[in-house]
């Protein structure tokens, strides 16, 4: 399914293991370490090199650093220690009734990935949520369609950030006149927009706003700028499991 | 020739690797106190590697006051995560190295961040000279392993892998910067960290 190749996949371990690769080369990176233990060992042992390079770097430290550090943490819970495969598996459960559903609206399903937890990766949480930090998330889950017009979109899904992210691949341009829109969709079908792509080269959003409550994610081709609502049918539409 | 400091307290130094893995040992069970939410743990996991990891985040972002929120997410970060520490997910170090550099790769790579790394640069360049990997080396025992573990990778690797690891880029970047195909710049990148493992006789 994936256009990379199994070598090409592994001889990106250096730049995964450095951090060398732009996100979605990192959603697929990792699924491929899911399968791969050849690989997943050969990352951990260029990480612990790397750690090494970089052990002269230390610094002094801003004075006040470790009294905000320890009070914030004073008000974190620590996470309690992970169980990888049960997100896995609810998700697996749930999507074979949104597969049909996205079937119905339009759209080839090109593939649906199933994010999970990746041991090797970090997930960093925090305050301001960025692209990478939804895409890590322990729930993280990912679909992908083909765009009717060429290439691809993922939508990546992370309930407890309660955000999403949509990832394009090899989307055409939009017309002059036209861009991407992307829509958060409610129970009531409402579709609320949630940002805009113009396409032409591969592009990865955070979505406006908190996804909580919604069903789905749309995207459609509107009038430059943008609608309010979409004013044609989606190029394609994800659902979101709800947590 | 190279002067050789023993790591902390002068006397007999230990050998390097028997005192990493004490070292290790330590931190893991740091780290295990930590994610029990035993606060006093992590105040000593902070006091041993925070100093470092404040190091890297510098080293990346460049700019000291984003640095020091990178450093500050990373902990806040650490301690969090602390639970999920595993041995097979590598050293400790490491994996909370791992954690600030992605933390400050990300950070580096955001847009506004960019701006703001720019500005500060040119006003300010004078205090972030230190650039070369082997420069920064040489302070210990350690370091006097790992330039000499340097100077096992080619001209072109050790580049590729500081615009990388240093430089916060992407293997795309890497090859766009270097003027090399891309499939050269991501070969670079782990055949130099094969053969800093490999002189460094890391397990894993």
């Amino acid at each position: 399914m994936s256009p990379n190749s199994g070598a090409d996949l592994h001889a990106l371990t250096g730049a995964y293991a450095v951090d060398a690769l732009d996100d979605l080369e990192r959603v697929r990176f990792e699924r491929h370490l899911d399968e791969c233990a050849d690989c997943a060992a050969e990352v951990l042992s260029l990480r612990e090199a790397a750690a090494l390079v970089s052990l002269d770097e230390s610094a002094p430290l801003p004075p006040q650093l470790r009294d905000r550090v320890l009070s914030s943490v004073a008000e974190i819970r620590p996470l309690p220690p992970v169980a990888p495969h049960e997100a896995v598996r609810d998700t697996a459960r749930r999507f074979p009734r949104l597969v049909a559903a996205v079937a119905a609206a339009v759209i080839l399903v090109a593939g649906v990935g199933i994010g999970n937890w990746h041991p090797w990766a970090p997930q960093p949480p925090s305050e301001v949520t960025s692209a990478s930090q939804v895409l890590d998330a322990a729930d993280a889950q990912h679909s992908t369609a083909r765009m009717p017009g060429g290439g691809r979109a993922t939508v990546v899904h992370s309930a407890s950030l309660d955000r999403v992210v949509v990832m394009t691949e090899n989307l055409p341009q939009a017309p002059a006149d036209r861009v991407y829109e992307l829509w958060l969709q409610d129970a009531k079908g409402v579709m609320r927009p949630s940002g805009t792509l113009s396409g032409g080269s591969d592009t990865t959003v955070v979505l406006r706003g908190a996804v909580k409550g919604s069903t789905g994610v749309g995207i459609t081709l509107e009038p430059a700028g943008g609608s309010q609502k979409p004013t044609t049918s989606p190029l394609a539409l994800f659902p979101l499991a709800q947590a | 020739m190279t002067q050789l400091r023993a790591v902390d307290d002068g006397g007999v130094a230990p050998s390097p690797s028997s005192a990493r893995a004490e070292e290790s040992d330590r931190l893991a069970t740091l780290l295990g106190r930590s994610g029990r939410g035993d606060e006093d743990a992590f105040a000593e996991l902070y006091d041993t590697m925070a100093r470092r990891l404040h190091g890297l985040a510098l080293r990346v972002v460049r700019d000291p006051a984003q640095a020091e929120e990178v450093t500050q997410e990373a902990m806040v970060e650490i301690w969090r995560q602390s639970s999920r520490y595993d041995r097979a997910l590598g050293s400790p170090t490491s994996w909370m190295m791992t954690i600030t550099h992605r933390r400050a790769v990300d950070r580096v790579r955001s847009a506004e961040a960019a701006t703001r790394r720019d500005a500060t640069y040119h006003e300010q360049n004078q205090t972030v000279e230190h650039d070369e990997t082997a420069e920064a080396v040489a302070r210990n025992l350690e370091g006097a392993r790992v330039r000499q573990a340097l100077t096992s990778l080619t001209e072109t690797q050790r580049g590729a892998v500081q615009l990388a690891y240093f430089g916060g880029y992407t293997h795309t970047e890497v090859a766009g910067l270097l003027g090399i195909p891309l499939g050269t710049a991501k070969t670079r990148i782990r055949d130099g960290l094969i053969r800093l493992r490999d002189a460094l006789g890391v397990e894993s």
